[in-house]
């Protein structure tokens, strides 16, 4: 009698589940469930865009800044054309509501502030993105896997990317010191040790600097600073040829950098996947960028 | 007598200007407070305006210390003006008068027929009513003493304290003020003002109340009080005093 | 007559432009479609009644609140460059709430505005202890400008030195009516019991106008009104920055305004500054959303871009 009633009881879920996707998983704020798969999904960060994108979903609605280039081109040429909802910082919530989404990836950092808002347009999944590091990011497209429902995909996916980062790894000189920063006007930004670049970077099999090794946020650098922190491997990002580089490479500090003196100093235009982009496609780019640079002939 | 100074010290930041002063200003009369800069005339008058707090002593109106008499019952009773004010802004002239009546309106600040009768009177007294559509602001400095002046008459006071009222005024003004001053007087009006011009306080003022180094000289009739002597010591000049040929009232020559 | 006139169109002006920012946004809708927004089920329901309804409501409310506690603050430091952020109220709710997201960073950001509210009120408790009841205006005036710059200096510091948990403060130290909703009115409404306080001081600001003498003179006690004009006055500036974060230059430029209308008498201008307010604050947040939709901008920095070269031009007016 037990038996049987244990084997009803399978019966049923088994058919329950198969009518209805419902799935419910652990996002930062708690439970989420989702009672179908969510067919008109608007991201709040890049790093969610990735995760869809990976699986073959196009969000209707990205908070892009109302710049498409902010999406890193791997991806837009993946998916379909999509909405500005505005900036990341400040979303406009209307915008997003006339676009009728089912689902709404938002970021902890974020847009924490407006989870309520948010909930009452759409189910609201809000994610890990901003400031995060690698394995986190990693773990959060596995969450998005599972609530789009496509969650095999994910996972085949992610063991593909684990494969891909380990092949790279190969081809990357081991435990290096290596520091990443965007050149701007006045000063350099260093992406530390616990941001997105710094957390690749050591999962690739590197280092990155000590001194800096446990911050997030990016550090706003002045020449006698970036001398304190000296990289062994330094690779500058510049968007345009105005900024701080011009005044420094002039000056008596610059030559002191060990990695100036050794020639262990990269210059990379177009850092936008490293300084914005985040996940798995961008993680992968900047393992590409880092075996094309490092290895580059002196 | 109603206001009288009793031993009074005062000044500003614990520095006595006024020491040790005790006065009686008789009732009915127009009352010069006279003597040279820093003299301590300005400061006594504030004090019996309840604007400063005597050190020591006691200031009394009708028998009581006026620093504990009830301050809207004594805006009822004692009305100043000040020698300089600030101009307020976007407020015409007939607000400002208005707002002398303020002891006696309401919370809200709201006029009665009998208000706006004073206060048209009092702008007629003091020769504004024409100005009473302008804003403040835009008045020569003669022009909004003389508002400020039917602002104080607005407030319907038995006592008037005044401070220097003839500094920006033209010559003809300062006269129509000194008769005013008679008019009002003689309706039962007390003045008490300070002035600069010891002939004016002569002629117009029934009562001088002489002052040096924070002390009362003297006090009493013009006829009494202005003498060559006095100017000597008080004033530093000397002077020949002589009867006015108009008004009869001593006045001073300076040698 | 003619104060009546101003006061009746600009309530009207009010009217409009609420129903402007009803209709125009990142989406513009007809008249029956804001009607429908009204009712649950229809699909407009979250973009009128749950979005630009409350964000109405709470620029009316910020609106003319801050500028009613410019107003009384002019009246009192009788000084027209005088305005809520003389007291330093606006610069203490914010350190305080970065001194939060710095030392608590775990904490959420649901605290905020008490901890706000908490840093404005102590910014302007610390300021009456340092000047005392019976200090003059000036002296109050420049204490509360030197601790705002105090304040806003302990800021920047924290924000160069911590610059991962200020973040969310950052945002909302801009000013800005965005994600702000039915919660934040309810937050709100109990300091309206203030607004009628500050009418019953009316007649008292009046002659304040006259000098401190005059004042004294006419029965007005000069260090209570003073302190009951200003102390609702941080209430008033306290709670709205710990909802909308400070709206610069709003209570400068509102009394202003207001005073160019309908005069100097604070029975009528305290009122008409609350309506000038809501216009400007309205104004400001509907430019900010529809300037460059989906681009939300702050109505801080609309206020701002506003207020600084009137700001300007009255500097050069007073010399």
């Amino acid at each position: 009698m037990k038996n049987v009633l244990k084997h009803l009881t399978i019966l049923l879920l088994v058919c329950f589940s198969a009518f209805s996707h419902a799935i419910t998983i652990k996002d930062s704020k708690g439970s989420f469930t989702i009672k179908e798969t969510p067919k008109r999904i608007v991201v709040l960060e890049y790093s969610f865009v990735d995760a869809l994108a990976i699986v073959g979903i196009s969000p209707v609605g990205i908070a892009d800044d109302k710049d498409k280039e902010r999406i890193i081109k791997p991806i837009r040429d993946i998916i379909d054309d999509w909405q500005s909802v505005g900036t990341r910082s400040q979303p406009s919530l209307e915008t997003i509501s006339s676009l009728k989404p089912d689902l709404i990836i938002a970021d902890m950092d974020r847009h924490e502030g407006i989870y309520k808002d948010l909930q009452k347009i759409a189910p609201t999944l809000i994610l890990p993105s901003r400031r995060e590091t690698y394995t986190r990011l990693l773990e959060a497209s596995a969450i998005i896997g599972k609530v789009v429902n496509k969650d095999q995909e994910m996972q085949t996916r992610l063991a593909q990317h684990k494969n891909t980062m380990a092949e790279y790894a190969q081809q990357l000189p081991k435990g290096i010191e290596v520091q990443f920063g965007i050149a701007l006007e006045n000063y350099i930004s260093l992406h530390p040790g616990k941001s997105y670049s710094g957390t690749v970077i050591q999962a690739l099999g590197m280092m990155t600097p000590d001194s800096i090794k446990d911050q997030k946020a990016s550090v706003r650098s002045g020449l006698e600073q970036l001398l304190s922190i000296n990289p062994k491997h330094f690779i500058i990002g510049q968007y345009n040829d105005n900024n701080i580089l011009k005044v420094w490479q002039n000056e008596f500090l610059w030559n002191l950098l060990s990695a100036v003196k050794s020639k262990q100093i990269y210059f990379m235009d177009d850092p936008n996947v490293w300084s914005r982009a985040r996940g798995i496609i961008a993680a992968e780019i900047i393992a590409q960028d880092l075996i094309r640079l490092l290895n580059q002939p002196k | 007598m109603s206001l009288s100074t009793h031993n009074v010290s005062v000044g500003y930041h614990g520095q006595a200007i006024v020491k040790n002063v005790s006065l009686t200003l008789p009732e009915g009369k127009i009352i010069a407070l006279l003597g040279p800069n820093g003299c301590g005339k300005s400061t006594l008058l504030k004090a019996m305006a309840r604007i400063l707090t005597p050190m020591g002593g006691e200031i009394h109106w009708q028998g009581n210390n006026l620093h504990s008499t009830p301050s809207q019952y004594l805006a009822t009773q004692l009305a100043l003006l000040p020698q300089t004010q600030p101009i307020p802004e976007g407020i015409k002239v007939k607000d400002l008068v208005a707002y002398g009546r303020s002891p006696y309106t309401g919370f809200w600040g709201r006029l009665t027929k009998e208000d706006h009768k004073i206060i048209q009177q009092a702008m007629e007294q003091a020769g504004v009513t024409e100005l009473s559509e302008q804003f403040v602001s835009e008045l020569s400095g003669g022009q909004r003493q003389r508002v400020w002046l039917a602002m104080t008459l607005a407030q319907d006071t038995p006592y008037l304290l005044l401070d220097e009222p003839t500094t920006y005024m033209d010559l003809n003004h300062q006269v129509e003020l000194m008769n005013l001053f008679k008019t009002l007087n003689e309706a039962g009006k007390t003045i008490i003002t300070v002035l600069h011009d010891i002939n004016q306080a002569a002629r117009y003022c029934n009562h001088l109340v002489v002052m040096k180094a924070g002390e009362i000289i003297t006090q009493g009739e013009p006829e009494s009080v202005l003498t060559k002597e006095l100017l000597e010591s008080v004033f530093s000049v000397t002077a020949q005093i002589h009867t006015d040929p108009v008004a009869h009232t001593p006045m001073c020559i300076v040698e | 007559m003619k104060t009546l006139l101003s006061s009746f169109l600009l309530a009207l002006l009010v009217a409009f432009i609420v129903a402007l920012s009803l209709s125009l946004g990142a989406v513009s809708l007809s008249f029956e479609q804001i009607l429908s927004g009204f009712d649950a089920s229809s699909e407009f329901y979250f973009t009128i009644h749950e979005y630009r309804l409350p964000r109405s409501i709470l620029a009316i409310l910020v609106g003319g609140m801050m500028a009613l506690s410019g107003a009384l603050v002019q009246g009192v430091i009788r000084n027209p460059l005088a305005s809520p952020d003389v007291l330093g109220v606006s610069q203490g709710a914010g350190l305080a709430a970065v001194i939060l997201m710095t030392i608590f960073p775990s904490v959420s950001i649901f605290w905020l505005p008490w901890a706000a509210l908490s840093g404005g009120i102590i910014a302007a408790l610390f300021l009456w202890f340092l000047c005392g009841s019976h200090s003059g205006a000036i002296k109050l005036a420049i204490t509360g400008v030197a601790m705002a710059a105090l304040y806003s200096s302990a800021v920047d510091f924290l924000m160069l030195t911590k610059p991962l948990e200020v973040n969310n403060a950052l945002l909302w130290l801009t000013g800005s009516l965005w994600g702000r909703g039915w919660n934040q009115i309810t937050m709100l409404l109990p300091w309206l019991v203030l607004i009628p306080f500050a009418f019953s001081l009316a007649k008292r600001l009046n002659l304040i106008g006259l000098g401190d003498d005059v004042a004294t003179s006419l029965g007005t006690s000069i260090s209570m009104t003073r302190l009951w004009a200003l102390t609702i006055a941080v209430g008033l500036t306290a709670s709205c920055v710990s909802i909308c974060g400070p709206i610069g230059f709003l209570g400068l430029i509102a009394p202003h305004l207001a005073r160019r209308l309908v005069g100097g008498r604070h029975q009528v201008l305290l009122p008409c500054t609350m309506l000038v307010g809501m216009v400007i604050l309205l104004l400001a947040d509907l430019v900010a959303r529809i300037i460059n939709p989906p681009i939300e901008l702050s109505a801080g920095i609309m206020t701002a871009i506003i207020g600084a070269p009137y700001f300007l031009w009255l500097l050069f007016k007073v010399r």
